[in-house]
């Protein structure tokens, strides 16, 4: 992934789980962050996938659980 | 009779799995001996009749708890686990609890002054005599939280009277054996949710509780466990198909499939049958003041009385009404209403809101519906407004008044709109004030609601309009509002 994909990525998880750059760690995970539930985790991946024009598979989409898994699983549809 | 003594005395020496899955196992002796132990404790320490909120997701200590506080004479209050803390706290200081049972993880919403127990706090001994009382069928039991359509919650008072009956009737429509082991997606604060636990408990089934971050995990965990049922609200099913390789998937011990919570559009019932020929899918339809269940479709009468929610279960009464209180004939409009012992005692310490909708005996739902020649119901509106976003009731005048405290809002007005995932969603029709920048106050309104709102509260969509369209009445006409929204003549 390059700078751009990265900020990107961080500016929809920023967004959608209502937190400040800032906060945003590689070990932010789900179930931690009371806003990062499982709507919230739909809503990140539409937007994803429209930022990106990709269409996630559904083990990626159950796997992606922290931020750090988060890019990796993006830096593998986006080379 | 007391309501865990009907789910459970028959299960006192049984080494059946009852709760299944990957991250809690019991079987129904050590459910039962915990149950036993901690109901014990609450009587001691609490006496009867006192009010223990309880605030949990699905797992053993919600089922623990719910359950003992039941059996020990004393009554839940159950509330949905993404409540702000200060709306709990002004929740609370409308009732009487007397102590607050939460997870661990929930603990930072504590309310002040109120004893907290979380999971490392449950007895595990109550030595000493039995204090627990006997209970009568029309003894409280549960009150159960639900939005109502000013955005103040309103408690449910269910008797144990009340869950025994939609627990009998439900298992019987359903034909639940000790065979069925259910996956369970949906919260147990919801009544849905509790008639799952309730109906599998009664007859010695099993359940697995999936904390699958996606929906689409549950699909390889139903087979992993051998689920013989799913049940879900419209969201589920329109995500599992939209989103998941659900219609292709061949289900190793999948029976049924159960749906409530709102309307699913025909053409997903549709897809959903053509693809399980051999599943049974049946469409319900329930509220909390009636503890879950009024109504079901049969499967076999699925496709030609599509989009029906079919007629009163086993014991209920469903009638439709015109406003002089007589059955409507086939193709005129009317309310839904209900008679049986599964209706509600009332709303809790609200007389006027409990007279409204209890009249001679019957459970006005506020839902607007037609009959056909054989007695079918279909559901055309509501007479409240509400939405159902992701099976969760949401008032359109709370999100509107959160709306209005953002800068730069002059007006607004909060509709559902169909959604292919959410079953409605939410969206926001704001007028700006003179000046305000059309980007800055959609970014501000989003932030905030993202920020302060749960998930399922959160406006999908904001659009602007020039000038609110009025009714006679000279209030917001939303019926109009929704009309240019489906025919896109104003947008985002």
């Amino acid at each position: 992934m390059n700078d751009d994909q990265v900020r990107t990525l961080r500016t929809i998880f920023c967004e959608e789980l209502g937190i400040q750059d800032s906060e945003l760690q590689d070990s932010t995970a789900y179930n931690q962050l009371e806003s990062w539930d499982s709507l919230t985790h739909l809503k990140i991946v539409s937007r994803i996938e429209d930022a990106f024009s990709i269409e996630m598979e559904v083990d990626d989409i159950i796997g992606m659980e922290t931020f750090a898994k988060a890019k990796e699983t993006m830096a593998k549809y986006l080379g | 009779m007391n309501f865990v003594r009907f789910l459970l005395d028959h299960h006192r020496g049984n080494g059946d799995i009852f709760l299944a899955g990957v991250n809690e196992r019991t079987t129904y002796r050590e459910l039962f001996e915990r149950v036993e132990t901690l109901s014990r404790w609450m009587a001691r320490e609490y006496g009867n009749g006192k009010e223990l909120l309880l605030l949990a997701d699905n797992g053993l200590f919600f089922i623990t708890v719910y359950l003992a506080a039941m059996r020990s004479g004393n009554v839940p209050l159950l509330v949905e686990t993404r409540i702000a803390k200060d709306e709990l706290a002004k929740l609370m200081a409308g009732c009487r609890p007397v102590a607050a049972f939460m997870q661990r993880k929930l603990a930072e919403k504590a309310v002040p002054g109120l004893p907290l127990v979380t999971e490392e706090g449950l007895s595990t001994s109550a030595p000493g005599e039995d204090r627990r009382p006997e209970t009568e069928d029309g003894d409280l039991a549960a009150v159960v939280f639900t939005s109502g359509s000013t955005g103040t919650k309103k408690g449910v008072m269910i008797t144990h009277g009340n869950l025994i009956a939609n627990t009998s009737s439900i298992i019987e429509y359903l034909g639940l054996t000790e065979r069925d082991r259910i996956m369970a997606v949906l919260p147990f604060h919801y009544c849905y949710g509790a008639s799952l636990l309730h109906t599998h408990l009664r007859v010695g089934g099993s359940m697995v509780v999936s904390h699958s971050i996606f929906l689409g995990g549950v699909l390889k965990e139903m087979d992993r466990f051998e689920c013989t049922g799913l049940a879900g609200v419209p969201s589920t099913f329109q995500i599992l198909i939209n989103r998941t390789d659900f219609l292709q998937h061949r289900f190793t011990a999948l029976r049924y499939m159960t749906q409530a919570g709102g309307k699913l559009e025909p053409r997903y019932i549709e897809t959903i049958a053509d693809a399980f020929p051999g599943v049974r899918f049946y469409v319900m339809y329930g509220a909390t003041e009636a503890t879950a269940r009024m109504s079901y479709l049969p499967p076999e009468v699925l496709r030609t009385k599509m989009a029906s929610i079919g007629k009163g279960i086993p014991g209920v009464q469903l009638e439709v009404l015109d406003d002089c209180g007589r059955p409507v004939a086939p193709g005129q409009t009317g309310e839904i209403t209900a008679r049986g012992s599964n209706i509600m005692k009332g709303y809790y310490r609200d007389e006027e809101g409990t007279r409204l909708v209890l009249r001679d005996g019957r459970y006005y739902t506020g839902d607007l519906a037609t009959v056909d020649n054989d007695g079918y119901i279909y559901v055309v509106g509501r007479s409240k407004d509400i939405i159902k976003c992701a099976g969760y009731r949401v008032s359109p005048y709370e999100i509107e008044n959160f709306v209005l405290s953002v800068e730069g809002v002059d007006s607004v007005a909060v509709v559902g709109v169909p959604d292919e995932l959410l079953g409605e969603a939410i969206v926001a029709v704001v007028r700006r004030k003179a000046g305000a920048d059309e980007g800055e106050v959609r970014e501000s309104v989003l932030a905030a609601a993202r920020k302060a709102l749960p998930s399922f509260k959160s406006p999908k969509h904001l659009v602007f309009i020039d000038e609110m369209p009025l009714n006679s009445s000279d209030k917001v006409d939303k019926v109009r509002i929704r009309e240019m929204l489906a025919r896109g003549e104003v947008h985002g």
